[in-house]
């Protein structure tokens, strides 16, 4: 008996010293932890590296010390397999098992905030990331994206991607330059034009004397693409082409965000905010009109691709793009990679190819006076001065957050904002050891400073179309892009193309801005079931409108469209998301 | 015996426990099958609560807020709602009448190769549809029948058809034949196992019988290989008709463009757009599905009964 007694205190005592350690350990390890897991929507390609805490920048920032109490910061990355990234999400929000870090590509963070899910992280940036507040303080207009507004307060739910500058972007309208000089006459004047290659080998070394019949050397509106088309099709006579077209569309008829619709007096299909800062929803309104109008009438004059609306499976960046790089089409949305000669197969259609980019056109010829002679303003295909968004879920509130912020806040500084852009520096690959550079034949990182001051991108990264230069720098983390000081290093054909493409800035797209960000859930669901019901109807519809089987002169056919949209209930959406408009719109600060 | 007496026989009974002791094996091979249905179908049916819920992910089952009917309400009174579901119903229809008759017809050919070398490799040739990606179908599928596929080509210059996508076409039925036609060549050599397998079991001595006094291989066939294997057939009729209104519908998604909705927009794929457009609605997708269920079930359960009634045969 006795020595059951004896047993039975020491299991007790064991129990007890055994419960007071792994409390200790949990408590005392627990604000000094500094390893994080971190989801991220997209990772690099794979020729590269799988895991992204081999990034070479990540690499040498985990290998620095941080903080008062300088400790090394690590990082454990999910990164779901392609296309899956959605479902990745739901899982790990449903199951409870979600990471430290958060990318929230695809969440909302006023409901996450609201479920405990992610923290609060407002002091900790004021405390721990004086480089981010700077900037923000700096750049008022980005403020709204940086916050969210939960029961009447402002609170910083996610520390944002910020870049200093525009960026040029991956894609824009396209035509073919060579056909202009070689079919297009001078619109004033009458002589034919001259121009080609001043260096064969040169895919941009292209000089012409084009002029527009806007009287400039680039197209600048409707009727300047107009005019081309006329052209291509003397083209497509010549070249005996005859399942040729002069210009596709993506296959719903439009995008939602805007573009090409947006030439046709601002505005787009989807909810924008018009110049007078009331929100609207675009497709029923005259700018949608008239440009369902320019589209059928295109249609009927054979220069829109007649099969546009089969088009179901390509990316509105790659329509029909066999046709395109087999030289049978005039004009396309189209990426980096087809412009200047680059698309030259030799052969009788590509042979002697010079594309160039242009900016989106301002309508001139169809609809009322509203609808003419107005920039876009909704731009789809727009380069953007914040980024994605990233949160501290309730996972890490236990561990060492003020480190983890204070890395991050690193590479908002000067110094760090020329790390996460350019990548690392020789000495900075030596003091880590990395061979990555190295690897991929850039031995001495990804730019060189030119004679103006600015990083001008390496031959290997101006001619890298994999991916390359994202795996080098820091492209899924949160960080300041020095885009001020970045000359990709491009000719100047080829960087003025770029520069239309991002000619217009856009803005007026209610849609991913902040007055649709801090939708409480319910006011959220009402904006989602309007907009999934409209979308719907005119995916279906506009088609028939562009193919001409629907009028739409007839005001009895366009009619029909209004009451369709006016009867999923659009007004109760405009109702609930002009507030926030008035709070964070475009015209925010003059009301 | 005399005229109209019968004998019964009587099974003696045996309880549980002795069948278990005496077939123990086979109730352990069971038990996989079992535990496959209880985790993977009873298990989920928990989430039928969804439909009836406005379900967030965050909030879980329990926290979600009850509305009762609203989504079911939402679904049936969508526009599209209708077209949808008269393009389920036909194409339900067409895929258990025309549909359901090649698997049948190619068992009987395949029986009737007597070189059981090249019976095998018919099989094995046939079931290897079944495996290939749907994605790679429909991309096959769109190839043969875009404007210059070969298909239609074919149809173009040998039959003087108009020349078109044919999957861009919007007039009934020429969308739900296409379908059709996919999922039978597809389908058919995996469909035919079933009714293989049964014609296998069929006697040998009744075709030798037949044979010596003089039946022909047509008359074999229609007097004793299909009513011996009838049980079997009313069977996958059954099921085919209760799976009808749910399954094979994906493919519709990776088929169907906005200009054939009308023609090729069910209820499934109404839903996904429905449910999973601006964002993610759960709650609706569940009510859909559950509605397709009970939907399938009546049919199961109204098949089963008519093919009981018609041919003696039924599945339960």
């Amino acid at each position: 008996m006795k020595w059951k007694k004896v047993l039975s205190l020491c299991l007790a005592a064991v129990t007890v010293v055994s419960a007071a350690l792994l409390t200790g350990c949990g408590g005392g390890g627990a604000s000094s932890d500094t390893s994080f897991t971190m989801w991220i929507y997209l990772g690099e390609n794979a020729q590269y590296y799988t895991d992204y805490a081999d990034n070479p920048v990540l690499q040498w920032m985990t290998a620095q010390k941080w903080g008062e109490e300088e400790k090394q910061v690590e990082f454990e990355f999910w990164i779901p397999a392609a296309g899956t990234a959605l479902d990745s999400y739901s899982t790990m929000i449903g199951s409870g098992s979600y990471p430290d870090v958060l990318d929230c590509t695809v969440a909302n963070p006023i409901a996450l905030y609201e479920e405990g899910t992610i923290i609060d992280l407002t002091e900790y940036i004021e405390q721990y990331m004086p480089n981010y507040t700077a900037f923000l303080d700096a750049h008022p207009e980005l403020k709204p994206y940086a916050t969210y507004e939960v029961d009447g307060e402002q609170k910083n739910l996610t520390v944002i991607g910020l870049k200093d500058d525009y960026e040029s972007i991956y894609c824009g309208y396209c035509y073919r330059r060579d056909w202009i000089v070689k079919y297009g006459t001078n619109p004033e004047t009458g002589e034919k034009f001259t121009g080609g290659y001043t260096d064969e080998s040169d895919p941009d070394s292209w000089e012409d004397d084009v002029v527009f019949p806007s009287g400039g050397t680039d197209p600048v509106y409707i009727s300047d693409w107009e005019w081309m088309f006329e052209i291509f099709e003397k083209a497509y006579t010549d070249l005996g082409i005859d399942d040729a077209y002069c210009i596709s569309v993506y296959y719903t008829g439009f995008t939602w965000p805007g573009d090409l619709c947006s030439s046709f007096g601002g505005g787009n299909f989807n909810f924008y905010e018009d110049s007078e800062g009331k929100v609207q929803l675009g497709c029923d309104k005259d700018h949608a009109r008239a440009y369902l109008k320019c589209l059928n009438t295109w249609y009927e004059k054979g220069w829109l691709d007649e099969s546009f609306n089969e088009r179901t499976s390509d990316m509105h960046y790659a329509i029909d793009d066999t046709a395109v790089r087999q030289g049978k089409v005039g004009m396309w949305m189209g990426l980096k990679s087809t412009l200047g000669g680059r698309l030259d197969g030799g052969d009788e259609y590509t042979d002697g190819i010079f594309v160039s980019g242009c900016a989106l056109p301002i309508n001139d010829v169809y609809g009322d006076e509203s609808c003419q002679n107005v920039e876009p303003d909704c731009v789809m295909t727009k380069s953007e001065l914040k980024g994605q968004g990233y949160a501290v879920t309730s996972a890490a509130k236990d561990k060492d957050i003020a480190t983890l912020l204070t890395f991050i806040d690193y590479l908002y500084s000067d110094e760090g904002a020329v790390l996460a852009t350019f990548g690392l520096s020789p000495e900075q690959m030596e003091e880590i050891g990395t061979s990555f550079y190295e690897d991929n034949g850039i031995p001495n990182g990804t730019y060189e400073v030119n004679e103006e001051g600015k990083n001008e991108m390496v031959e290997t990264i101006r001619q890298d179309s994999g991916g390359l230069k994202n795996a080098a720098v820091l492209s899924r983390f949160p960080c300041l892009k020095k885009v001020s000081i970045l000359d990709e290093g491009y000719a100047d054909s080829y960087q003025h193309s770029l520069d239309l493409w991002i000619q217009y800035k856009g803005g007026a797209d209610v849609w991913a801005t902040p007055a649709v960000s801090n939708l409480p859930e319910k006011d959220s669901k009402v904006v989602d079931d309007v907009m999934t019901k409209c979308q719907d109807y005119v995916t279906i519809n506009a088609v028939t409108f562009i193919k001409g089987e629907k009028d739409i002169d007839s005001d009895e056919d366009w009619g029909t469209w209004c009451k369709m949209l006016e009867k999923y209930n659009y007004k109760k959406a405009l109702d609930v998301l002009q507030p926030y408009v008035d709070k964070y719109g475009l015209h925010a600060n003059e009301k | 015996m005399a005229k109209g007496k019968t004998t019964t026989y009587k099974v003696p009974k045996i309880s549980w426990k002795r069948d278990f002791g005496r077939n123990w094996p086979v109730y352990v091979m069971l038990v996989p099958a079992l535990l496959f249905m209880i985790v993977l179908h009873y298990i989920p049916m928990f989430g039928i609560v969804m439909a009836f819920e406005d379900f967030s992910v965050a909030k879980g089952y329990f926290g979600s807020e009850w509305v009762g009917m609203k989504n079911f309400i939402d679904l049936f009174t969508g526009e599209q709602f209708l077209t949808a579901l008269r393009n389920t119903v036909c194409i339900a229809v067409i895929k258990v009448t025309l549909g359901f008759v090649p698997p049948i017809i190619f068992a009987f050919l395949l029986s009737m190769i007597e070189n059981k070398r090249f019976k095998r490799i018919c099989q094995t040739m046939s079931y290897l549809p079944n495996f290939v990606a749907s994605v790679v179908v429909v991309s096959l599928v769109q190839e043969f029948i875009a404007k210059d596929g070969p298909l239609t080509l074919l149809l173009t210059n040998v039959f003087g058809l108009e020349n078109q996508n044919w999957l861009a076409n919007e007039n009934i039925p020429v969308f739900w034949i296409i379908f059709l036609l996919m999922g039978i060549w597809k389908g058919v050599g995996w469909g035919s196992i079933m009714y293989v397998a049964a014609i296998s079991t069929v006697s040998g001595d009744l075709h030798e019988a037949a044979a010596i006094d003089g039946a022909n291989r047509w008359q074999r066939l229609f007097k004793i290989t299909l009513p011996c294997i009838m049980p079997t057939v009313m069977m996958m009729f059954v099921m085919g008709v209760g799976l009808s209104f749910s399954t094979g519908f994906e493919d519709i998604l990776l088929m169907y463009m906005p200009s054939t909705y009308g023609v090729a927009d069910t209820v499934y794929t109404y839903t996904y757009r429905m449910a999973f457009g601006v964002a993610s609605n759960y709650s609706l997708s569940a009510a859909s599905g559950l509605f397709q269920s009970l939907v399938g079930t009546c049919l199961l359960v109204g098949s089963n009964a008519l093919s009981r009634k018609m041919t003696d045969s039924s599945l339960f």
